[in-house]
């Protein structure tokens, strides 16, 4: 373990090793990467695995775009090999004449920046999944673009690109401290020795608020709870991922044939970490998926698991430094990591290049921290847009 | 093959039930679970995925004996009781979500 370094990386999920491997890639040297248990322990090896870019806003869209133009080439750019990219879609199933009208400005933003997203009526629903119960549906949103990347595979990916460029990494190193003199970080405090760096990134996504805590900072990123469960293996049906906010439910199937469902644990507070499994989810979740798709009834669940969502006051990525402690920088995903590793490990590399021009055409200010200003008078507390946010189910 | 003589068990004579393996009809016994009146009339392949599979666990945990009941895919044939008329086949693949639906 390196006594010193340049740029301390505290997180081995996928924004870590993300930041990790574009870091290394962009020249940067003498990187050390501290993970608490194994590389994707946390939420990376936890997410449904599905990746899309029709987002709300055009920062998120193009931030997708530039995602996924990437996963199409990351493989062979660290030479892992393939990440199991599969193209089908992702679609929104509305049922609310709100939904409807939000959903249809938003796909006129969409087009216009060229995210190809396309409105269903509800019996092209049913010709794109037969088994779809589309009773009481008003619509769909489609874009075929979306799709499915192995998380682990991504995040191995991207380890061994940063290994092959001399980034360390160090797992089962619990930090405990970041020492902090005149304004300025100095060294990260671990269970297994003291690394002394001028420059942190913490890329905890669920756990940041703790991390930020040990540098005497709050930021808004609140632990979300959401379960998942697979079902046994069934033929590859390459149907489209299924959102609905309505159900509060996705519905993945993976490439081995076993469908991913997953929802929100909507009785465990926000701001906890718990990976426990619950009773309430497997139940609410199984008659939730049956009523969309009744032939569910006669596939059996294998398992389930609990992983967390790192919720920001406007479900947008936060990227770059804190101003208050120099050299202190966040990677938060917003529960997104998985999706947009590429470009959270791309424009940190920018942040700290110093970089006026920028791979993807977006403002830093627009993932920076300074446009919270107003959510720091209340820390602790998860505010109210923070539950209504529309990711709030995927 | 059925086991006849036991040292311990006492095996009473049970009523006949006839059912369909692969569109050819034959004979179970009442009590029967599916893998074991196919077991009697000496068929071991249950199913087909990558290779052939046969009774692994008996006790419905493992995905060994998976088979195509009446249409449905994925039944555990080693804990399902058979019943007359039954049409069984072996299951290629993992099954359609679906496809039993009328």
């Amino acid at each position: 373990m390196k006594k010193t370094a340049d740029i301390v990386i505290i997180g081995g999920g996928v924004a870590g090793c993300s930041c990790a491997y574009y870091l290394a890639k962009r020249g940067f040297r003498n990187i050390v990467l501290v993970e608490k248990k194994y590389i994707t322990s946390g939420s990376t090896g936890r997410c449904a695995a599905n990746f899309k870019e029709q987002w709300e806003s055009p920062v998120k869209c193009e931030m997708g775009k530039y995602s996924i133009r990437q996963f199409k080439v990351l493989g062979e750019e660290t030479g892992f090999g393939d990440l199991e990219v599969v193209q089908n879609g992702y679609m929104f199933t509305l049922y609310q004449p709100d939904q409807v009208a939000e959903f249809k400005r938003r796909q006129t933003m969409q087009n216009s920046i060229g995210v190809p997203t396309q409105y269903l009526e509800p019996y092209e629903v049913k010709q794109i999944i037969p088994q779809y119960n589309t009773a009481g549906l008003l619509g769909a949103i489609l874009n075929p673009e979306d799709g499915h990347i192995n998380p682990f595979k991504l995040t191995f990916a991207y380890e061994k690109g940063a290994k092959d460029r001399g980034v360390e990494f160090d797992t089962y190193t619990t930090v405990t401290g970041i020492r902090v003199e005149g304004g300025r970080v100095k060294a990260v405090i671990t269970d297994r020795g003291t690394i002394e760096t001028p420059v942190v990134i913490n890329a905890t996504e669920a756990e940041t608020k703790w991390i930020s805590r040990m540098v005497g900072l709050y930021h808004p990123v609140e632990p979300q709870k959401h379960e998942i469960l697979i079902t046994e293996p069934m033929d590859y049906l390459k149907l489209p991922m299924i959102t609905s906010y309505d159900q509060k439910i996705y519905i993945h199937q993976m490439p081995h044939g076993g469908f991913a469902m997953g929802t929100l644990n909507e009785f465990q507070p926000m701001g906890i970490v718990n990976y426990g499994s619950s009773w309430n989810f497997l139940e609410e979740m199984c008659r939730r998926a049956v009523q969309m798709i009744p032939a569910f009834q006669n596939v059996r669940v294998i398992r389930q698991w609990a992983g967390h969502y790192g919720m920001t006051p406007d479900m947008n990525v936060i990227l770059g430094p804190a101003p208050e402690v120099e050299g202190y920088i966040l990677a938060t995903g917003a529960a997104k990591s998985m999706m947009m590793s590429p470009a959270i490990g791309t424009l940190i590399a920018e942040i700290l290049a110093g970089d006026t021009e920028s791979a993807i055409p977006i403002s830093k200010k627009d993932v920076g921290l300074s446009r919270f200003q107003n959510y720091f008078i209340n820390p602790g507390g998860s505010s109210k847009k923070n539950m209504d946010a529309e990711d709030a189910v995927s | 093959m059925r086991i006849q003589q036991h040292p311990i068990l006492n095996f009473e004579p049970a009523e006949e039930i006839p059912f369909y393996f692969e569109g050819k009809k034959l004979t179970g016994k009442l009590g029967d679970t599916i893998a074991s009146a196919l077991h009697a009339n000496n068929i071991r392949m249950l199913r087909h995925e990558h290779r052939p599979r046969g009774l692994f666990c008996a006790i419905g945990n493992c995905a060994s004996c998976l088979m195509e009941v009446d249409g449905r895919p994925n039944v555990r044939v080693c804990v399902e009781k058979l019943r007359p008329g039954m049409v069984v086949k072996i299951q290629k693949g993992n099954g359609t979500l679906g496809k039993e639906e009328k």
